[in-house]
């Protein structure tokens, strides 16, 4: 999908180099893994990780992989761009307010940077990862330069102000995903290429993981394997760039919120190994005030048992054996605690739920002339332990997961590309809702070829997994894209998804059914994107559309046994339009999109099929859009965020719903530099208007919140 | 362009500004004389539980009364209702919390909380009312004159549906495998005893001879359902009475002349006290849609049978039967009608 991305060359280098076509400094190698991204075509696509980070190749490395065929091409792309007349008259007219100026334009939603030499490029439709859905043609990434402004939001709080996916939230404690209202338990994590299990529910909590330095979410059509509803990407939590030593960024702000994370990038004087610390803390009481419209006289309250504390600790350690081959290891440790408040009709609650999870992974990765070679081995322990006083519940549940990778991209002539990936991975799960322990495992082979013609680019690529040694159905995906060397780019997708049943759902004491079968998505979708030429401004206009047809969705079902009990008989119809304009100037920039999410059941569940058959899905917004503005006011950057939700039914016959709501946030953001730190102050108001809302029925929301923060960031 | 950006602020300004009306409360006059109460008891955890009132006469169903009446909703799981001096009680489950109403208006007028999962109320005196709970282990001793519920009587469960004979009050203990009924004194409000019956009793009616009916559902595993007859003079089971082995009950209820039982077990069964066995075939027939609810209008001895749609969140139905089981009528309802109440 395309998307605009900013190229800065991050405070220091000023981009001379590059306009230069000189040797890549830090700064290049940043510019180099936007090239990626600049234009579809990069000659790694197709894996997850074609985004090239500057931790994969430092700037040492680059003069060396200039001469591979891919990196060439890249380089010489990009410098091709940099001496455009487009982009000579923005260096020369824009100074640094200006490109802050651009940078705010994206915050929230998309960035606000600090840098001079910005331009604008539209990112590349990407093609999602080895396991996900390939040739998906909406990818969302937070830049990479934003992510100075992210330092403590969470992915759930990134996404909601995307305005095109449906994040629900459960005021403080669950933030689930759901995409097309294919349903929450649809959405896959994956850290570094490897999937991390979700708990035995299937339902992903976006609120525990934080926005990371590769954050990418992965929706629409495109043949996936357990990721009906969407993949996010997570890669190194690392934020620091090459260019920094160590950052320390602290944030407070309303109901009693505090935040702390501290980074430390060192290197060996050789530069062959590189290590980066990451120590992040966020503790909040939560006790905001809503007016409570459930109660007589609606009066106002304050929510209770509503604190929580996260914790996470990330070391990654860099070694380069030779100038083509890295090996790597990372680990992750999160810990955190979340009580759950109250509904709003309900007078009290003492649930808590406390999570950790161990992750390490180590790999090794070659960078041949024609070809790369990357293998992956991940452990992870995910423990959950929910505990209701109340209610006498004290559930606890263990994954204990060892997966692992290895891959291979071909480059060949005549623009053929082929990528070969062999991933498995086995599970231990225990839980207190189960009988016993149970084992699962999966293994797949995928391949994808790409051809890249003159004016039209084809990938195919097919996937073929053994799960609990049995052989599941074949998923596909094809994808047909225009030339991207004109100002329109088409694009058609056409593929198949699967998703495995949850533990919950096979192994849940009573009623859990064994022999559930995959739920399946068949997928459909085209899009048009226009860039027109206008001087000294920018405009971007995309617009999509989609079709998925689902069958065989679980539904847990009364049994004739006197419980209930899961079935494949659910299906699911989804179609609509996801829309976006960008538009920027010297002094303004906005970007805003609309979605259409037509998502019904198209088989009746009940005696009376009318009353729920061709229903919109609950908790699916028809409609959904987002707006963001920013520019620059004297000194200061100015960016004002703006979402609107739909209204959202929350019957299978619709006849109960939610209203619709907008939320509008304003933030405020200057920066400081001395002596190579550089200091940013920012604030941010959020909810300004102080809308009461809910998210989901009966679920208390905050009203207008302030958060304050500074960001140092140590320099060479 | 500044002046687009203002714009756009002014736009947002405007329209996060615009709330809808909320619904007009509208004067429904004496909707509750000689009415029934349809208790909906909404999808857990999504706070709309409801009750409707249907008219016999003139066969029209008014839904979601208390919102009508009080702008707001109900709350979450509406698990039952009793009338006492001059006011409804409605028990709402996962609100935690009896919300209080007078009978004229509908109107509400207090809400009782402390309880963390009330079932039954069961009124004894002016100042004393026992309310059972799902979560807590406990009958709580609630006073109806200022709506405190601050004292509880402890149990080893959970307690269910209750009655009361003389000064003793005989309640429902539930929990998986147990299979007590407890005794309290109404006066002490002590246990005073234990009576031993099937797994799982859950539900419970006095007859004519003031005999006390006992419908004890089994656990899942074990099934072994039971309909037990406790003599409460003398704390003893008079009668016992197995249900099939793939028998799954539920809803206990009893005419109003107190010499018929029925429950709901697919379809309606029907059973004079006099008997021995039960049935071998339903009284009424399961319908499509799965049977939730059951009542027996004390007057007119006919039945009501509430059902509802296999995904249990989209709106229930009710069927209305006369007392020798042929259809009078039937009318859609809220979500989930679990219990109905006839007002006297």
């Amino acid at each position: 999908m395309p998307r605009w991305w900013f190229v800065s060359n991050n405070n220091l280098n000023k981009g001379i180099l590059l306009k230069s076509g000189a040797a890549p400094a830090a700064v290049s190698t940043l510019r180099i893994c936007k090239m990626s991204l600049v234009r579809k075509h990069s000659d790694w696509e197709g894996a997850e990780d074609k985004r090239y980070e500057p931790e994969d190749l430092p700037s040492k490395k680059i003069q060396s992989f200039r001469g591979a065929g891919q990196w060439v091409q890249r380089i010489s792309v990009l410098s091709c761009f940099f001496r455009t007349p487009c982009f000579a008259e923005l260096m020369m007219r824009c100074k640094s307010h200006i490109a802050l100026l651009f940078s705010l334009l994206m915050w929230g939603k998309t960035s606000a940077q600090k840098v001079a030499d910005t331009v604008w490029l539209p990112e590349a439709i990407k093609y999602a990862g080895k396991t996900e859905k390939q040739g998906s043609i909406q990818s969302l990434n937070p830049d990479s330069l934003e992510l100075p402004f992210l330092h403590h939001t969470t992915v759930a709080d990134w996404l909601i102000n995307n305005g095109e996916v449906n994040v629900t939230q459960y005021g403080n404690s669950l933030s689930s995903l759901s995409i097309y209202g294919l349903g929450s338990n649809h959405t896959r994590l994956n850290w570094n290429g490897l999937s991390v299990p979700a708990s035995p529910t299937g339902v992903l909590d976006l609120s525990l993981f934080p926005v990371a330095a590769n954050t990418t979410l992965l929706t629409g059509t495109g043949g996936g394997q357990n990721s009906i509803g969407g993949t996010i990407n997570l890669k190194a939590y690392a934020l620091l760039t090459e260019s920094q030593k160590a950052m320390l960024s602290i944030e407070g702000g309303s109901f009693h919120t505090g935040s702390l994370k501290a980074e430390l990038l060192l290197k060996s004087r050789s530069e062959k190994l590189l290590e980066k610390s990451l120590f992040s803390m966020n503790d909040s009481r939560g006790d905001f005030n809503f007016i409570n419209s459930t109660k007589f006289n609606s009066p106002l309250e304050t929510i209770s048992n509503n604190a929580h504390t996260k914790m996470d600790f990330i070391e990654q350690i860099e070694y380069w054996k030779s100038e083509k081959t890295k090996i790597d290891a990372v680990g992750w440790w999160q810990k955190s605690k979340i009580e759950i408040p109250p509904q709003m009709f309900a007078s009290f609650s003492n649930e808590n739920r406390t999570d950790s999870a161990l992750r390490v992974q180590t790999g090794v990765t070659h960078y041949g002339e024609t070809f790369r070679f990357e293998t992956r081995l991940g452990y992870n322990n995910e423990n959950l332990h929910y505990i209701n006083p109340k209610s006498h519940i004290d559930s606890k549940s263990k994954i204990v997961n060892m997966s692992g990778y290895s891959k291979l991209s071909i480059n060949t002539i005549n623009g053929i590309k082929c990528n070969l990936l062999l991933d498995g991975q086995e599970s231990k799960v225990s839980s207190t809702g189960f009988l016993e322990k149970h084992k699962e495992s999966q293994f797949g082979l995928s391949s994808q070829v790409d051809y890249h013609l003159k004016l039209i680019n084809l990938s195919v690529n097919l996937r073929e997994d053994i799960w609990n040694k049995k052989l599941s159905l074949p998923i596909y995906n094809f994808s047909l894209n225009s030339s991207d060397t004109t100002h329109v780019v088409l694009n058609f997708n056409i593929g198949k998804a699967t998703s495995h049943p949850t533990l919950n759902d096979r192994y849940w004491y009573l009623g859990g059914n064994p022999n559930l079968k995959d739920e399946l998505a068949k997928e459909t979708e085209a899009g048009l994107t226009f860039y027109p030429l206008i001087k000294k401004e920018r405009l971007l206009i995309s617009c999509k559309t989609f079709l998925i047809r689902a069958d065989n969705f679980i539904l847990w079902q009364p049994s004739s046994f006197g419980y209930w009990i899961p079935e494949n008989i659910r299906k699911v119809r989804s179609s609509g339009i996801l829309s976006k304009v960008k538009y920027a100037n010297k002094w303004v920039g906005m970007e805003g999109g609309y979605s259409l999410t037509k998502a019904i059941n198209t088989m009746g569940l009940d005696s009376n099929p009318s009353a729920s058959s061709g229903k919109q899905l609950v908790y699916t917004p028809l409609h959904k859009a987002h707006l963001s503005v920013g520019m620059k006011l004297g000194k200061n950057n100015v960016l004002w965020n703006t979402t609107y939700t739909g209204k959202q039914y929350t019957s299978t016959d619709n006849s109960e719903y939610l209203f619709s709501y907008l939320l509008c946030n304003i933030g405020l953001e200057r920066q400081f530099l001395h002596n190579h730190t550089t200091y940013d102050l920012y604030f941010k108001l959020n909810n300004i208007f102080n809308k009461q809302y809910q998210s989901v029925a009966a679920w208390a929301m905050p009203g207008r919140n302030l958060l304050a923060g500074i960001t140092i960031n140590i320099n060479k | 362009m500044k002046k687009f950006f203002y714009l756009f602020m002014l736009l947002s300004l405007v329209s996060s500004k615009c709330k809808k009306n909320d619904p007009p409360i509208t004067n429904h006059g004496s909707l509750t004389k000689n009415k029934v109460f349809v208790l909906n008891e909404g999808g857990f955890g999504k706070g709309n539980a409801s009750f409707g009132i249907y008219n016999p006469d003139s066969q029209t169903y008014t839904y979601d009364v208390f919102k009508m009446k009080n702008g707001i909703p109900l709350g979450d799981v509406l698990q039952s209702m009793n009338e006492y001096g001059g006011s409804f009680y409605f028990v709402l489950n996962n609100s935690q919390k009896i919300v209080v109403t007078d009978t004229g208006s509908l109107r509400g007028t207090s809400e009782i909380i402390g309880a963390g999962s009330p079932r039954y109320i069961q009124f004894i005196s002016s100042t004393k009312a026992y309310v059972t709970d799902l979560t807590d282990r406990c009958i709580w001793i609630m006073n109806p004159s200022n709506g405190v519920m601050n004292t509880k009587i402890k149990t080893h469960g959970w307690t269910e549906q209750l009655c009361l004979y003389d000064t003793e009050a005989f309640v429902c203990l539930a929990d998986t495998g147990v299979n007590k009924v407890l005794v309290v004194n109404t006066n002490t409000d002590l246990v005073t005893d234990s009576i031993t019956v099937g797994e799982q009793p859950q539900w419970m009616v006095k007859d004519k001879n003031s005999k006390i009916w006992v419908l004890c559902s089994g656990s899942y595993t074990t099934k072994g359902s039971t309909l037990k007859m406790i003599n409460p003079a003398n704390h003893t089971v008079e009668k016992s009475i197995s249900l099939s082995a793939t028998a799954n009950p539920s809803k206990l209820k009893i005419n109003g002349t107190g010499d018929t039982l029925y429950w709901l077990d697919g379809g309606v069964y029907k059973m004079p006290i006099s008997a021995t066995t039960v049935p071998a075939s339903a009284f009424i027939a399961k319908l499509t849609d799965i049977s939730y609810g059951l009542g027996v209008d004390p007057k007119t001895n006919e039945i009501y049978l509430t059902t509802t749609p296999a995904d249990y969140s989209s709106p229930g139905h009710v069927w209305r039967f006369s007392a020798s089981g042929s259809k009078v009528d039937d009318f859609g309802a809220g979500t989930l009608p679990g219990d109905l109440f006839f007002r006297k």
